[in-house]
């Protein structure tokens, strides 16, 4: 005897298990179309908004209109008073500075650096070995005939080197340099030049408030470098900018 | 295989140059940062820290017009539009200026932002001049250092009259900007 119950429900598990995929397309392009539906609708409540602000803008531009000329003025007043000050974003440099090949680039670095250190210890070691073995020292005689010459280079090649140098990092040492070598030099305009640039860098510095005051002097600005080393020496009371003072007004600098 | 290996390359290269350029800036060499952003601008034109930073190397190396491309680009992050607005007022300011001084053109009802950069401060100083009679060559004082001078005039060249901009700092010489 046939069991129709059982044959009738595998039936029914095979029909299920032939529509199965249908089924699943279905649901899932169901569920698309909801998302879609979903995120249109709320791109049109956005745009919905956005023409609320457009005409709540229009609103008020009609209500400025609207609105008597002489508040419009003063509106006008203080704009033109105020004025807008633009600055410079640099940040963008931190994150150049922080890409991944930056990174990389260090980590070669890093791993060279290591072979070197690890290198240079090895040669150290070895330096130290052979420093222990005793050392035999040989007398050499000098020669006489040929001294050794060292010869100086030229001041204003000098000059020009320090002048590139403080032109890349502004630095007060450089300058008080240049001043100092320029009132050697007799040039007393730029030295005069130089010291200012130095004591608007640091007003602290000692020597460049006297190569700037005795330069001065030498301008023929009698007047002024004692006015400049007076208000310097209240200032710091150094005993050098005392000095120099008194050498200028008894008249022993000039 | 050889094609990305050559995509490789050519990655590993650009990379390369956003760091040369920085390190060209830092080391105040805006010219050759500049020239160096030029010729690759077209490659990195999406890059806008690349564009940031070709775009300040050419406004300290004086070349102005070399904005116009920057300017345009830059628009996606908050940052970038600062520096696109810091940018195109200098360069507005630039060609009114040479306007002005060329063709005799009134500025005094001109009201604009203004920036740090040097050619900003002789806009203002020459909006503030209102209608004048025109000089060969005009001289500001800086409102807060007196030493500090601007001198501005215009120099005539053998084919355009280029914009001359000298800084002072009493006597000395520290700087000159030209523009045309």
């Amino acid at each position: 005897m046939l069991n129709v119950y059982d044959l009738e429900k595998k039936y029914r598990l095979y029909k299920l298990k032939i529509f199965m995929p249908y089924i699943v397309a279905f649901v899932s392009l169901c569920v698309i179309l909801i998302v879609i539906l979903f995120v249109k609708s709320s791109d049109m409540f956005k745009s919905n908004k956005a023409q609320h602000n457009q005409k709540t803008i229009q609103t008020q531009i009609e209500q400025a209109k609207t609105t008597p000329k002489e508040e419009v003025i003063k509106k006008e007043n203080v704009e033109k008073n105020e004025t807008l000050i633009l600055t410079p974003s640099l940040n963008f440099m931190s994150n150049i500075k922080d890409s991944p090949s930056e990174v990389r680039f260090q980590r070669v670095i890093n791993k060279e650096q290591r072979k070197k250190s690890t290198e240079q210890e090895e040669i150290e070691q070895e330096e130290a070995k052979q420093e222990l073995e005793p050392v035999i020292i040989e007398e050499i005689e000098l020669d006489k005939s040929h001294p050794l010459k060292i010869q100086r280079q030229n001041t204003q090649d000098d000059l020009s080197l320090v002048l590139e140098r403080f032109s890349k990092n502004n630095n007060p040492a450089l300058s008080l340099f240049i001043a100092k070598k320029y009132y050697e030099m007799q040039n007393y305009h730029q030295s005069y030049n130089y010291a200012l640039i130095t004591n608007r860098i640091n007003d602290n510095i000692e020597a460049s408030w006297i190569v700037f005051a005795k330069s001065l002097v030498k301008l023929g600005r009698r007047d002024e470098a004692i006015k400049t080393l007076k208000s310097y020496f209240e200032y710091s009371k150094s005993t050098q900018a005392k000095t120099l003072l008194e050498e200028i007004e008894r008249g022993k600098f000039r | 295989m050889k094609i990305i290996l050559f995509v490789f390359l050519a990655l590993t290269l650009h990379a390369g140059i956003k760091q040369d350029m920085l390190n060209l800036y830092q080391d105040k060499k805006y010219k050759e940062a500049c020239i160096m952003g030029f010729a690759n601008f077209k490659y990195k034109e999406q890059d806008e820290d690349f564009v940031s930073l070709y775009a300040f190397s050419c406004l300290h190396s004086d070349y102005i017009d070399r904005l116009a491309l920057p300017i345009a680009m830059l628009k996606l992050s908050s940052e970038a539009r600062a520096n696109s607005a810091y940018l195109s007022t200098i360069l507005m300011q630039k060609k009114l200026l040479y306007h002005a001084l060329i063709d005799n053109k009134d500025l005094s009802l001109l009201r604009f932002p203004t920036t740090d950069y040097v050619l900003s401060k002789v806009f203002d100083f020459y909006v503030e001049l209102g209608i004048h009679e025109q000089k060969k060559v005009y001289w500001f004082a800086d409102k807060e250092d007196e030493k500090l001078k601007y001198k501005l005039y215009i120099r005539n060249d053998k084919e355009l009259k280029k914009m001359v901009i000298e800084e002072f700092y009493d006597t000395l010489l520290l700087k000159t900007h030209t523009y045309w």
